[in-house]
């Protein structure tokens, strides 16, 4: 005990605390952390308490021997032992504390992406968990202190403080690593800066084979971002019925990731390729598509302030939130060279793009949360009220970078000058002034008028006003209309993306001139009750309806009617089953299939109607996913089953049919789903448990491939009518989406001894997705590439995308002495992976695919890995 | 899919299979991290005993605790008509020491497990106290009936009975209480009473799970509680 204090004393000075704490707890859930971060773990330890999770064989009940179950029969677990305390100098402080410390080892794949999605495994030591509470029986006051440490980008420590029913702090730091590509091969140097250039012997205007060789040289890279955050907060009584709380975040992420590069052009076949009909001949010309990396590097501090009442005089529960969310961009532009010229033999002059990345922003939020009892049908009013702002307004930039499109120069052959768009005066303003509110009020009453039968209404509305407005106006030559993709579109298309009134270039031209303030007004109205019919069985019903006046959208109102019903019941034996079903419906107002055209050039005074007319701006029967009428019926059951007094059996099974009221959209959506669990814990020492699900989705949607020989050419192209010349039956085609996803597990855990405790466990994840397609005929492949192709070389499916990993993890912990002990832990991880979209990608000069320009190979085929660890845990 | 399928449900069935032997092993090692401080009683059966060898035995025990079991003197408890299982429990703790007494730990100490079932069922046999004539609206009744909620007392007779005879037993699917090894309070002396709530308050009585109970229950009882409580079930 002596040989303890001292260490303990110099932890405590360490960690700037006055005197350790108590509270191993078994969840971190339930605190007073206001702004996120409330679990913490890692991949070692995912609860952050697993060195505590030692079930007490005392159970839950000094009364009687065994767990009872929830109303719905499921075991309540064991709860954990409580560590042993110790005095903490001569006053009333006793004090906990473990240190758990070690070597990881890592071998087999130790690159691949899955491995190291969220884990930031190293070869070297590492901290498992370093623990340390105290706490004042007498005064209720507490510390507690808590770490690990995996590697420098996986790390957490947390250190809370305060007096039970009085005042609670809270201080943290941790690093959660995210990695999204170990195979990248980027093309440019300056990665993870603003500014990617060509390596030594590229510049714009280069073969594919030079591309192609430049890249086989390229270095392998690791693309991840790391997620730094930084927090406190305080919740404190401040009288005896109000408490005060605040919380304030910051969150760093750096880090960099795979990001786009347009460029105007890629696919142009007019042949079949070496390789016959279905292979792309890739030319290689115009200026190609690019896949950049981008860097990350943001900051989000998020403000959080109130006060609550607990119940005074009054009877009031009042709850009033300030909140504030602070995002910062500290790169806020991405250059990027191109190594093939947009238009080959042309007076092109566009040599790289430029990303405007994510702007500035903040977010206020303003919430008051009430409620009271009512005086009859032991009733509840409940009122909530919020006003929240978001708001970005960060300098504009330029159309075009003077880098990539000098003055003096012109694009192509369009007579459009570099000067007049690579500057901010080509802009009708220099700030975003981008602003959307928000409004909620939500009122609730609950009545329970007698012990069978309890119901509810509610009302909600919530409007959404986005009030940003942007016209594309060029005060400098007096166009509206931007030059897309750098100005590389333009140099191929001549410019039609700019109107000007009275210029017989442009006058006639289809253009967005601005920008679409897309805004909401919602409001859910609900009926809903449920009545105890007997001891053994309960109904449950309500009606919701949805009314949503969105503008500008296709429909002026929405209405998403829900009828829910449910029945509980414990007749069957000592199972409980819980059924429900519910019944949705949507309409809406008459389907408008352009409701945007105020956005565009033709709703301009000037616009000259051209004599062809203009492109339809889509089929009249594509009816949006969100806008659709809809039909859907969902239904799930679920049993629970105790097995005995130790055991227990669930099955969930569920099934939900959308139907949509399109033939050009989405059609339907289904899923069908089932889920098994056997868990069983016959004494503190042992616990076991088995569980398997498979769920199955089918998304099948249809479209129409428009008539593209009328386009520009013939009136014929305004024509928006499925079934009419431009949007021919000929012409249509389904795509289904079929997923299927299996996961499965077993979980052992056992104390063999007091010294000896084994804990098993056994994972398994498999998806399969696969793409099919059907079409009234080969006039629904786009001209494009109708000349390589041919039914045989089409087929009706992609090849399948697969994702199987399996993970086998044990923990053998070994107690040396009453302080002293040992984790062994080890995990094997294996799996397989196939994506087509990454088919043919084996090495770095595969990236290059005629005028395209590719950055990682992806996920490895077959991976697999074994870590082990070996810790000493020490109770200090 | 299917081959996956194959292994995991062979997978499964063996590690299932494979459960009993975990199991024995559990049992057999106990699975006590720490070794226990206390008796645990929650799955304490009814105890039976030969109550005739154990009048042959009760000789000295008839010194303090009276010739039929009712005490002659209020700072021992009476024993006639007690749960045989509570004194059976009682004796065995005084004897391996989790219940600390100068007196009883002494005469317990030479007794076998036989005699200790005898004797308990020997007073168990006895006719106890008759029933008085408690106050029916005195605090001691309000708590012994009902507790005091606002405080966290709960009413003593959820495991006592209504009358200090003995629990009410009720069925349930749910994990059953250890009935026969709550004692019967009533008719035992305000003095005895007094001391026992005092001892589970202090934790100098807490070497059952039962004693753990009332450790809990007796720290929220004040000591004008107490005495209430006292006088009532003496009157019992």
């Amino acid at each position: 005990m002596l040989k303890r204090k001292p260490l303990t004393a110099l932890l405590g000075l360490a960690l700037g605390v006055v005197g350790p704490l108590p509270l191993l707890a078994q969840s971190d859930a339930s605190d007073s952390q206001r702004v996120g971060n409330i679990q913490f773990g890692n991949s070692l330890d995912p609860t952050g308490w697993g060195v505590f999770a030692t079930p007490d064989p005392a159970g839950m009940s000094w009364l009687h021997a065994g767990q009872l179950r929830t109303p719905t029969g499921m075991l309540y677990p064991y709860p954990h032992q409580i560590p042993d305390a110790a005095p903490l100098g001569a006053g009333d402080w006793t004090y906990t504390g473990l240190a758990e410390f070690g070597y990881l080892h890592l071998s087999g794949d130790r690159n691949d992406e899955f491995l190291r999605m969220y884990s930031g495994w190293n070869n070297g030591a590492a901290l498992g968990m370093l623990a340390l509470s105290a706490q004042n029986r007498t005064t209720g006051q507490y510390v507690d202190f808590r770490g690990s440490r995996i590697s420098s980008q996986d790390q957490y420590y947390r250190l809370r403080a305060g007096r039970y029913g009085d005042y609670h702090i809270e201080a943290f730091y941790r690093d959660i690593p995210h990695t999204l590509s170990t195979t990248a091969y980027p093309l440019w140097n300056g990665v993870g800066s603003t500014d990617l250039t060509l390596p030594n012997g590229l510049a714009t205007g280069s073969t594919p084979a030079q591309v192609q060789a430049a890249e086989a040289n390229r270095p392998r890279r690791t693309l991840s971002v790391t997620r730094q955050s930084e927090g406190v907060s305080w919740e404190g009584a401040l009288t005896r019925n109000w408490i005060g709380y605040a919380g304030v975040t910051n969150e760093k992420r750096t880090g960099d990731r795979d990001w786009g590069g347009p460029m105007y052009l890629t696919y142009f076949f007019v042949a079949p390729g070496p390789g016959g009909p279905g292979t792309p001949s890739i030319p290689g010309t115009f200026g190609g598509q690019y896949d950049t990396v981008r860097p990350v590097d943001f900051t989000t501090t998020d403000v959080n302030l109130g006060l609550r009442n607990k119940g005074g005089a009054s009877g009031w529960l009042l709850n009033f939130t300030l909140t504030g969310s602070f995002f910062r961009d500290h790169k806020s532009t991405l250059d990027y060279a191109v190594p093939f010229a947009v238009a080959p033999g042309s007076t092109s002059v566009v040599t790289g793009g430029t990303w405007s990345l994510e702007p500035d922003n903040n977010y206020y939020n303003v919430r008051l949360e009430a409620s009271h009892p009512l005086k009859f049908w032991r009733g509840q009013l409940s009122v909530s009220a919020a006003y929240s702002s978001m708001r970005q307004n960060d300098a504009l930039q330029a159309p075009l970078n003077p880098l990539y499109c000098p003055s003096g120069q012109f694009l192509g052959t369009t007579g459009i000058a570099c000067a007049d768009w690579n500057t901010t005066a080509a802009l009708s303003r220099q700030d975003g002034d981008a602003r959307i509110d928000s409004g909620l009020l939500n009122l609730r009453v609950d009545f329970r008028p007698t012990a069978k039968l309890s119901w509810h209404a509610n009302l909600r509305q919530r409007d959404e006003n986005n009030m940003t407005r942007y016209t594309m106006y060029n005060p400098l030559t007096g166009q509206y209309g931007y030059v897309p993709e750098n100005g590389a579109e333009p140099i191929v298309t001549g410019g039609t993306e700019l109107f000007q009134p009275g210029s017989p270039l442009y006058q006639s031209n289809f253009a967005q001139i601005s920008n679409i303030p897309f805004s909401y007004d919602d409001r859910k109205t609900e009926l809903g009750g449920s009545y105890r019919i007997n001891r053994n069985n309960t109904l449950s019903a309500s009606y919701l309806l949805d009314h949503q006046t969105p503008h500008p959208r296709e429909r002026t109102y929405i209405n998403d009617q829900h009828v829910k019903l449910g029945w509980d019941t414990r007749s069957l034996g000592n199972a409980t089953l819980r059924l429900s079903y519910e019944y949705q419906k949507r309409s809406g107002g008459p389907y408008n299939p352009d409701p945007y055209l105020a956005a565009y050039s033709p709703s301009m005074p000037g616009y000259l109607l051209p004599a062809v007319g203009y492109t339809a701006f889509t089929v009249a029967q594509m009816y949006k996913y969100d806008m659709s009428n809809l039909e859907a019926s969902k239904l799930k059951a679920i049993l629970t089953k105790p097995l005995g007094t130790t055991a227990t059996f669930t099955a969930t099974l569920y099934g939900n049919r959308l139907r949509y009221g399109a033939d050009i959209g989405r059609q339907s959506y289904d899923t069908t789903g089932a889920d098994v669990a056997w868990d069983w814990e016959p004494t503190a020492a042992t616990s076991m448990s088995v569980h398997a699900g498979i769920e199955s989705s089918r998304l099948k949607q249809g479209n129409v491939n428009d008539n593209e020989a009328l386009t520009f050419s013939s009136p014929d192209q305004a024509d928006m009518q499925f079934g009419g010349p431009f949007f021919p039956y000929a012409n249509f085609w389904t795509a289904t989406d079929n997923e299927r996803d299996v996961d499965a597990g077993a979980h052992f855990n056992h104390v063999f001894s007091p010294r000896v405790r084994l804990d098993l466990s056994y994972d398994y994840t498999y998806s399969r997705g696969l793409n099919s397609y059907d079409y009234a005929s080969l006039a629904a492949i786009s001209t494009v590439y109708r000349s390589i192709l041919t039914a045989a070389t089409i087929g009706n499916s992609f090849p399948a995308n697969v994702y199987r990993m399996q993970t086998l993890t044990a923990n053998l912990n070994l107690a040396l002495n009453r302080r002293v002990g040992m984790r062994l832990y080890g995990k094997y991880e294996f799996g397989n992976h196939a994506d087509w979209n990454y088919a043919g990608f084996n090495t770095p000069a595969d990236l290059i695919v005629g005028n395209r320009v590719f950055t990682e190979l992806g996920p490895q085929p077959h991976w697999h890995a074994l870590l082990v660890g070996a810790f000493v845990t020490v109770k200090l | 899919m299917s081959s996956m399928h194959r292994v995991l449900s062979l997978a499964a069935a063996a590690v299932i299979l494979s459960m009993p032997v975990f199991s024995t092993a559990a049992s057999d090692a106990a699975a006590t991290p720490r070794p226990a401080a206390w008796t645990d009683l929650r799955q304490q059966q009814p105890i039976t005993g030969d109550a005739q060898a154990g009048l042959a035995k009760s000789a000295v025990c008839a010194a303090c605790h009276g010739p039929q079991g009712l005490a002659i003197a209020p700072n021992f408890p009476n024993l006639a008509g007690q749960s045989a299982t509570y004194l059976y429990v009682q004796l065995k703790t005084l004897k391996n020491g989790q219940r600390s007494d100068p007196i009883m730990g002494g005469q317990a100490a030479a007794l076998s497990d036989a005699d200790m079932r005898n004797l308990a069922a020997y007073y168990s046999s006895l006719p106890p106290k008759p029933s008085g004539h408690a106050d029916a609206v005195s605090r001691g009744e309000q708590i012994f009936l009902n507790g005091d909620p606002t405080r966290g007392v709960p009413p003593c007779q959820g495991c006592h009975g209504p009358t200090g005879q003995g629990p009410r037993v009720y069925s349930s699917d749910a994990p059953k209480p250890p009935w026969s090894t709550f004692p019967r309070l009533h008719g035992q002396s305000a003095l005895y009473v007094t001391k026992a709530l005092g001892d589970f308050s202090s934790g100098a009585r807490s070497g059952t799970s039962n004693a753990l109970i009332m450790h809990g229950v007796a720290q929220t009882l004040g000591d004008a509680d107490i005495q209430a409580l006292s006088t009532y079930i003496a009157t019992q």
